[in-house]
């Protein structure tokens, strides 16, 4: 496994550890995540998850930031790379879904799969949250069925409607509020996924296996 | 509570800002805050606050305000009819109108003692779209903690506005994730031209027109994004990424801007250009 370093302005890095989407890759980001999560390094002022990379932003100005990455970063990357990569999932999480999708019958037509096919696909089997990006709580979901994996929509639809369940690539997730958004909306939650005001605003976490259960649109 | 200004029109989006909220990338909160530092703090500076107290920010133009009750306004930023750069009392009644757009994209309103707004994980910065807060809207009544009219301390009166808004802009590009996976000739065209601002530009992104830069072959998985990336899209534009702007992303990512020139370049109105000059070797 190459991993990489790179600058990204004169105050964070952008650190790759794997390119496919495969399940080792995301056991690596979910083990360097919670060892930045358990045991914060000092003048590390925040850090973003991405698909096999890490961003990772300094504290203090240009000065003392190239003093961070030239003192704490190389030694924290040379302890990563020996990390405990076994992840049991924290948590289950169940989510009901109404399969009524604007997209659903687009998705139907590019897959060949008549629409119970679909949410047969999408509901039976079991994810992973890889991480929580685009939005606050949009939990990037993992590994789709191989026949549901298609292309971002050649454009985006200007307003996706909160509690959108949507697939693009080899991946699904859910909408937490609502905004202009590329992926195929195959169904609707009436889970809240990120709510600001409650003790926790985050629903899932990385890590978490989520459990789409197919409901009726009066069982909402 | 003092009940000051009653929104007439939000016009192009009204907002509460302050310095934004770090901390929560990682669960996909964009950093939020201001668009343009600089006018904000000299917004809250004519208005005697500390330089982090949560201001109104506008967009463009539109924006139209009823007194409610005397008091004192500072208004700083792009001009779009009341002066920016000023300080000064508005009576009761009186409409406050935002509606000549004349230079830069974002004003700020400042009250002395500061307005009462909603917090949300530690900030009042509202975006709409992450489901943080809602922007403005009219019928709102914006309050301030203390009375406008007697803010505890002498107006220095009108301070001369130190900043300018220009229609053309050039700033230094320090090199994004892939800058070396762009082609010298992609890197030669991005450098080359003077890009238009156009007019699809918010708080999460400036769209810019004027060349087609052909991405790199290999696409990529969705990766961490930084606040003032510019991002070329599929379709080969530039794409700056702003305050409110997507936490990871899977474009590629040529250059990135630093906050002095992401608020630059937030100030350049649709039709005004911007030249991005190459990384010091």
């Amino acid at each position: 496994m190459d991993w990489s370093v790179e600058p990204y302005g004169p105050r964070a890095w952008l650190v790759r550890f794997g390119r496919d989407l495969s399940e080792e890759t995301m056991a690596r980001a979910l083990a360097v995540a919670r060892e930045l999560e358990t045991k914060p390094p000092e003048g590390l002022r925040e850090f973003t998850m991405g698909f096999g990379s890490v961003l990772l932003e300094s504290e203090g100005d240009e000065e003392a930031a190239a003093r961070w990455g030239r003192r704490v970063l190389p030694g924290m990357i040379e302890n990563w790379q020996s990390l405990d990569l076994e992840t049991t999932a924290a948590r289950t999480v169940e989510i009901p879904v109404v399969y009524d999708g604007e997209d659903l019958a687009e998705v139907s037509r590019l897959t060949g799969l008549g629409a119970g096919e679909v949410i047969a696909r999408h509901s039976g089997r079991d994810y992973r949250v890889w991480l929580l990006g685009f939005a606050p709580g949009f939990p990037y979901l993992g590994v789709l069925d191989a026949v549901l994996h298609l292309p971002r929509r050649d454009t985006p639809r200007p307003r996706v409607a909160a509690g959108s369940v949507a697939i693009a690539g080899g991946q699904t997730g859910i909408y937490p509020a609502a905004s202009a958004g590329g992926w195929h909306v195959i169904g609707r939650t009436p889970a809240k996924l990120f709510d600001p005001d409650a003790p926790d605003p985050f629903m899932l976490r990385p890590g978490d296996t989520v459990r789409f259960l197919g409901v009726g649109a009066n069982d909402v | 509570m003092f009940e000051f200004l009653e929104v007439i029109s939000p016009g192009c989006g009204a907002t509460w800002q302050d310095a934004g909220r770090p901390g929560w990338k990682r669960f996909g909160v964009p950093p939020g805050g201001w668009m343009d530092a600089q006018a904000a703090g000299e917004a809250n500076r004519l208005a005697g606050n500390a330089e982090e107290a949560v201001v109104v920010e506008l967009a463009l133009q539109g924006a139209r305000f009823r007194v409610r009750r005397e008091g004192w306004l500072a208004v700083a930023g792009a001009a779009m009819g009341p002066a920016p750069g000023v300080v000064r009392k508005v009576a009761h009644g009186e409409e406050l109108d935002f509606t000549r757009h004349e230079a830069g994209v974002y004003a700020y309103l400042a009250v002395p003692g500061g307005w009462s707004a909603p917090v949300i994980l530690g900030s009042a910065s509202v975006s709409e779209r992450s489901g943080l807060g809602r922007a403005l809207a009219g019928g709102d009544v914006l309050s301030c903690h203390h009375d406008p009219a007697r803010p505890g301390w002498r107006p220095a009166g009108d301070a001369p506005c130190a900043a300018t808004y220009p229609r053309k802009i050039q700033v230094r590009a320090w090199p994004g994730p892939q800058w070396t996976e762009f082609s010298i000739a992609a890197r030669g065209a991005f450098f080359g031209t003077p890009w238009t601002v156009s007019s699809q530009l918010d708080r999460m992104g400036v769209r810019l027109t004027g060349a087609v830069i052909p991405p790199p072959p290999a696409t990529m998985p969705s990766e961490p994004v930084l606040a003032g990336s510019v991002q070329i899209t599929g379709g080969g534009q530039p794409v700056v990424t702003m305050r409110d702007g997507p936490t990871v992303g899977g474009y590629p990512k040529i250059v990135w801007l630093d906050d002095e020139a992401c608020r630059r370049v937030a100030q350049v109105p649709p039709g005004g250009t911007v030249e991005f000059l190459p990384p010091d070797e």
